[in-house]
């Protein structure tokens, strides 16, 4: 204990505040300069003082104390109460030594302990107050605070003695003298309604990201019907009927009838032409290649149709879920037409990977750079895309550098 | 020499047409069906010397096909067909392992011909 004193007794020499130690042998001596030049070298006066206006008074067997006028004293603490109970914000004070906690009024009624201002609190009451999901984080903060001193803010639950949960801030810091940690204090503040709010929000946001991808899903899988009925439907009789044409060509020439071979390689030109128009609408409503054979021979297609000569550096080989297969599509599909149209570069690369826990496709030109995700070309619906996802689509187009678009989506 | 074929699509009047356009241009159809089993069960059973097989089927798609040919197409030549483009299917027909690509609306013998005569 007396070591302790002299631990306290030296923090004490710092401070201006006049301090005084009283010994186990109930000796009184001033701790630091300002002591000394109040009261000269009657600190007796000081130690006992109501006279003296405030003093620190150190004594052995005992904590550090401020100690006060008693009618100051009272009022301070009715007016701390009063703000507390206002701000709703309780505090406490432990003592290392004696494992004492001890509660302002405020952190009683968070607590929900009764009656209101009773004795010191254990620790160990204390933490039994916690949920015990929440235990280990506040002993872990409180233990690392005590050992090193560093400060703690610690969100947790509370179980009050009525069965209620209470959503508790809690901070705290330590005072260290001498490498010593002499006190700790913390305050607790009640944020129940704002973890309610946003535990709301959070699941209100949950529910929208959820329902995007279900409309972006659905939104696909309705084009990827629409091109399937095209396909097996009016594209196959088209198919058909083209091939009944040319057996009639056949008929028409082994018979050597020259006006109606004409008719009808006419009609078969015609009838080309509408297949082909054909195949373009159902190709632009959804890649058939992609539900069938998967994303690299889907982007090799975009790669051989683009205007700008467009290279697949690479693709995972292995079926990625088919959300992320269309998503990753159109997105490069995009990325495409945009670098033909207003890159001026004079190559475009597409390099998709599997990460971890995530798909990754970069699509890059050499063009002139300083696009603009704000600039209406298109690229806010592929942040759409890929936000729909759950990814990012990040855009690097420093003017003369190329551009480069990047999307990351988590792909288990 | 008459060359054989198999014709294996679904589309039922293209393939009875098909067929009758190929015979009339010289060559013997021996066999045709309507699914990528069919295919398999016929390329084993008859060998024709060409297989004309629609890429899109009910069952597997022609690629599907041509990766379960036993020993790969052996002396058989695959020539895949679509109502689709060819540039539509990327690499796959090149990785295929099929000899040509035809589209649907272009099937003839002297197109087949064409494709094979320059295959080989």
């Amino acid at each position: 204990v007396s070591d302790w004193v002299e631990v306290l007794a030296g923090a004490l020499e710092e401070l201006d505040v006049p301090a005084v130690v009283v010994d186990g042998q109930g000796r009184t001596r001033a701790a630091n300069a300002a002591a000394r030049r109040a009261e000269g070298d009657d600190v007796e006066a000081l130690a006992a003082g109501p006279q003296a206006a405030s003093a620190i008074v150190v004594q052995a067997g005992s904590a550090a104390e401020w100690m006060h006028r008693p009618d100051e004293h009272a009022e301070s603490r009715r007016q701390l109460n009063e703000a507390q109970a206002v701000a709703q914000v309780g505090s406490w004070s432990a003592d290392p030594a004696t494992g004492r906690v001890t509660f302002s009024d405020e952190e009683y009624r968070l607590y929900g302990l009764e009656p209101v201002g009773a004795g010191p609190v254990d620790l160990r009451q204390f933490l039994s107050l916690i949920h015990p999901d929440d235990r280990r984080a506040i002993r872990d903060a409180v233990d690392r605070c005590f050992a090193t001193g560093e400060p703690f803010n610690v969100l947790h639950r509370l179980i009050t003695p009525d069965g209620a949960t209470r959503w508790l801030e809690g901070r705290g810091r330590a005072f260290v003298v001498g490498g010593r940690t002499v006190r700790m204090v913390g305050t607790s503040r009640d944020v129940t309604e704002r973890e309610a709010y946003e535990a709301s929000l959070r699941a209100t946001l949950e529910d929208v990201r959820a329902s995007r991808a279900r409309i972006v899903e659905a939104a696909d899988a309705e084009r990827r019907r629409v091109e399937r009925d095209l396909h097996d439907g009016a594209q196959q009789r088209l198919v058909a009927m083209s091939m009944g044409l040319r057996l009639a060509q056949a008929l028409a020439a082994e018979r050597g009838d020259d006006e109606l071979t004409s008719l009808l390689d006419a009609t078969a030109d015609e009838l080309r032409g509408a297949l082909g128009d054909l195949r373009d609408l159902a190709r632009g409503i959804h890649p058939a290649m992609l539900t069938e054979e998967g994303l690299t021979p889907a982007l090799e297609s975009l790669a051989l149709r683009s205007v700008l000569p467009a290279q697949v550096l690479a693709c995972p080989a292995r079926r990625l879920p088919e959300p992320v297969e269309v998503g990753l599509f159109y997105i490069v599909s995009e990325a495409l037409t945009n670098a033909a149209r207003h890159s001026g570069g004079t190559l475009v690369t597409v390099e998709v990977s599997d990460g971890d826990g995530g798909v990754r496709a970069v699509v890059r030109d050499d063009g002139a750079g300083g696009a603009r995700v704000d600039a209406g070309t298109g690229l806010l619906g592929l942040q759409d895309r890929a936000a729909a996802l759950g990814g990012t689509l990040t855009l690097d187009s420093p003017p003369g550098g190329g551009t480069t678009i990047t999307v990351e989506v988590p792909c288990g | 020499m008459t060359r054989t074929v198999v014709v294996i699509d679904d589309n039922e009047p293209f393939r009875s047409w098909a067929c009758d356009l190929l015979a009339r241009e010289g060559y013997a159809v021996i066999g045709h069906a309507g699914a990528g089993a069919d295919a398999l069960r016929l390329a084993e059973a008859l060998r024709p010397d060409v297989l004309v097989l629609d890429v899109q089927l009910p069952d597997m798609s022609g690629f599907e096909v041509l990766r379960r040919l036993p020993g790969g197409a052996g002396a058989t030549e695959v020539v895949l067909i679509s109502a689709r483009d060819r540039d539509d299917y990327g690499s796959a027909v090149l990785h295929s392992g099929a000899r040509a690509f035809i589209g649907k609306s272009e099937l003839s013998g002297r197109a087949l011909r064409a494709v094979l005569d320059e295959a080989s």
